[in-house]
């Protein structure tokens, strides 16, 4: 104990020490907590196989959202696929501003919601009016909307009338109607996506490969279930960039909090002969160490902790393209985190501190 | 029953490697204090002074002879046992002060009781009074960079004769302070000596140390001349 309060006597009294040890950690475990609760986020949303209806997009487009298709490739696809084709439905589908926040905004003919794009009403009631529009279980999880929220969308409150549950892709988005849409943005948006339903008894794979034939490079034809495992993948390769980023935050934490302690010792050579002169043992002068280091490791965790919980919670939802997702702080990373960040310095101080304390004293004798 | 002598050396050696080169710093030293002493060991620079001080307070041991301080024989010590010796019988002055800048005067002597396994609060308490016995009870609350070098080297002195140590070894004491403060030093150490019969062992290269010095020994290549 005497020991301890020692320790902690040391670092208030040398706080400018303390203090730029402390912030050199800090921003160290808040990059690492945020970057790990991105890779969870990304890693937790859900994916679903939805139903195989047929989706064209624009080629090429790494985020659908960033497509835009003509006019004329909806008279295309009932050209092609003629009785084979149920509904060919537009849908507007980028990500929008509302209340501050980014959100994927699915605009599809209200009469397709629950029919082709499988929207299942939680609850509320679907709209009724223009001004209507509903959100989905990951939008609500990412923000406070209920039904009952008013938010603006291009200068114009729209009210939520419903909550629903959508699969896969759709999980995060709010839906509006397609009419509404084109109109609020003024015919610029045209459509990013056709959803085609396939009649009853086609052949599926057949009308794909049709459609796939006559799309000339201007669109590219996916079964919706495909497409999802595509975004999936893509979403995987986000996860994989996440985790990267992740292991290199680690890294930066083991080995920034390893070279300050070893720097924070080897500074105090001077201080440790002065200690063994007094007649402290290895033993003792190594546990203040490794107190000291690791009170300093633990302030700065708990800070940088802090830290990141603010970044995230300014921002409830996390957007990455037209992808929108909750990022938490796993406890395994708080964990892991602690662990690292405490053990490492531990660690740093103990390999410096058997290289200062070789011969202590004798740097007293010939530095003053 | 209290030792004949505090300090009893006999053919003490010590080399040291310095690159390709070994140097050897003491050649076959005898030496025995008494209690009570106020040994001035003087002579010049590579003499072998250092050397001698760091072996007679644990900070190294001797490559041959035979060395007891205090009853404890540091010949064959562990380094767990140097450590406790030095907590218990040797306390060091340097030339350089060498007092922690992070921490006040009181809390720099209250070192040496924590050292001995003492709470804070009561090593501090302590402290306190041993720099007031010193003079220096306006200068308890101040951190070195606050003080003058010979308040330093008094907050030093206070620091090595808290724990009433058996033997008081001082490497160069006044080399970092003025000819006044030089006396001041000098007088303190020498009323230690006297009013609390502690044995002090100064290494020093200046002459005017020698009147106080109940025995002046020097140093040379080694070996003790004259």
């Amino acid at each position: 104990m005497t020991l301890l309060r020692f320790a902690i006597r040391d670092m208030s009294a040398d706080w400018r020490r303390s203090l730029t040890h402390i912030a050199a950690i800090v921003p160290i475990v808040a990059a690492y907590l945020i970057l790990n609760a991105v890779a969870g986020g990304l890693r937790d949303e859900a994916v679903a196989v939805e139903a195989q209806n047929i989706v064209l997009l624009s080629p090429n487009a790494l985020d659908p959202a960033a497509g835009r298709l003509a006019p004329e490739v909806l008279d295309l696809v009932w050209e092609v696929g003629g009785s084979d084709v149920a509904s060919a439905t537009p849908m507007i589908f980028r990500p929008i501003r509302m209340d501050d926040r980014v959100v994927q905004l699915r605009a599809a003919p209200r009469s397709t919601w629950d029919s082709i794009h499988d929207l299942t009403l939680l609850s509320g009631s679907w709209p009724d009016n223009r001004d209507e529009i509903v959100i989905t279980e990951g939008i609500a999880i990412a923000t406070d909307w209920n039904v009952g929220t008013q938010a603006e969308i291009f200068g114009t409150t729209f009210t939520v009338s419903a909550l629903v549950r959508a699969p896969g892709t759709k999980f995060a988005s709010v839906w509006m109607d397609f009419e509404r849409a084109d109109t609020l943005f003024e015919g610029q948006s045209g459509f990013q996506i056709v959803t085609v339903e396939p009649a009853e008894g086609a052949d599926h794979f057949d009308l794909l490969s049709r459609l796939d034939l006559a799309s000339g490079g201007v669109f590219s034809v996916y079964f919706e279930s495909d497409l999802a495992e595509q975004q999936s993948a893509r979403k995987g390769a986000a996860e994989n960039l996440a985790f990267v980023a992740t292991v290199v935050g680690v890294a930066a934490l083991a080995f920034g909090g390893f070279n300050l302690a070893a720097i924070a010792l080897t500074e105090r050579h001077r201080d440790l002969g002065i200690a063994r002169s007094v007649g402290f043992s290895r033993g003792s002068i190594g546990a203040v160490a490794l107190l000291r280091a690791a009170v300093l490791a633990a302030i700065g965790f708990v800070i940088g902790s802090l830290s990141a919980l603010l970044a995230l919670s300014a921002t409830s939802a996390t957007t990455v393209r037209s992808f929108v997702f909750q990022a938490d702080i796993q406890p395994r990373a708080w964990i892991l985190g602690a662990a690292i960040t405490i053990g490492v310095s531990a660690i740093g101080t103990l390999v410096a501190f058997r290289t200062t304390t070789r011969r202590p004293v004798r740097s007293l004798l010939e530095t003053g | 029953m209290a030792p004949a002598h505090v300090v009893h050396a006999r053919g003490l050696t010590r080399a040291y490697r310095r690159g390709a080169r070994e140097v050897e710093a003491l050649r076959g030293v005898d030496l025995d204090i008494s209690p009570g002493e106020l040994v001035v060991i003087m002579g010049p620079s590579g003499g072998g002074k250092s050397s001698l001080l760091n072996l007679l307070g644990g900070l190294d041991r001797p490559d041959g002879g035979t060395l007891t301080v205090a009853g404890v024989n540091l010949t064959t010590s562990s380094q767990g046992e140097l450590d406790a010796f030095r907590r218990q019988h040797v306390g060091f002055v340097f030339q350089f002060f060498n007092l922690i800048g992070t921490l006040d005067a009181a809390e720099n002597v209250a070192l040496a009781h924590v050292a001995r396994g003492e709470g804070w609060s009561s090593a501090r308490a302590q402290a306190r009074e041993t720099l007031e016995e010193l003079g220096l009870k306006d200068r308890v609350d101040h951190r070195p960079a606050e003080m003058s070098g010979g308040e330093q080297q008094r907050v030093a002195i206070a620091r090595a004769v808290a724990a009433r140590p058996d033997l008081l070894l001082a490497d160069e004491p006044t080399g970092d302070v003025d000819a006044a403060t030089t006396g001041a030093i000098m007088e303190l150490l020498a009323t230690l000596n006297r009013d609390r019969g502690m044995t002090i062992v100064a290494v020093t290269h200046d002459p005017t140390l020698a009147q106080y010095a109940s025995r002046l020994l020097t140093l040379s290549d080694g070996r003790f001349v004259g």
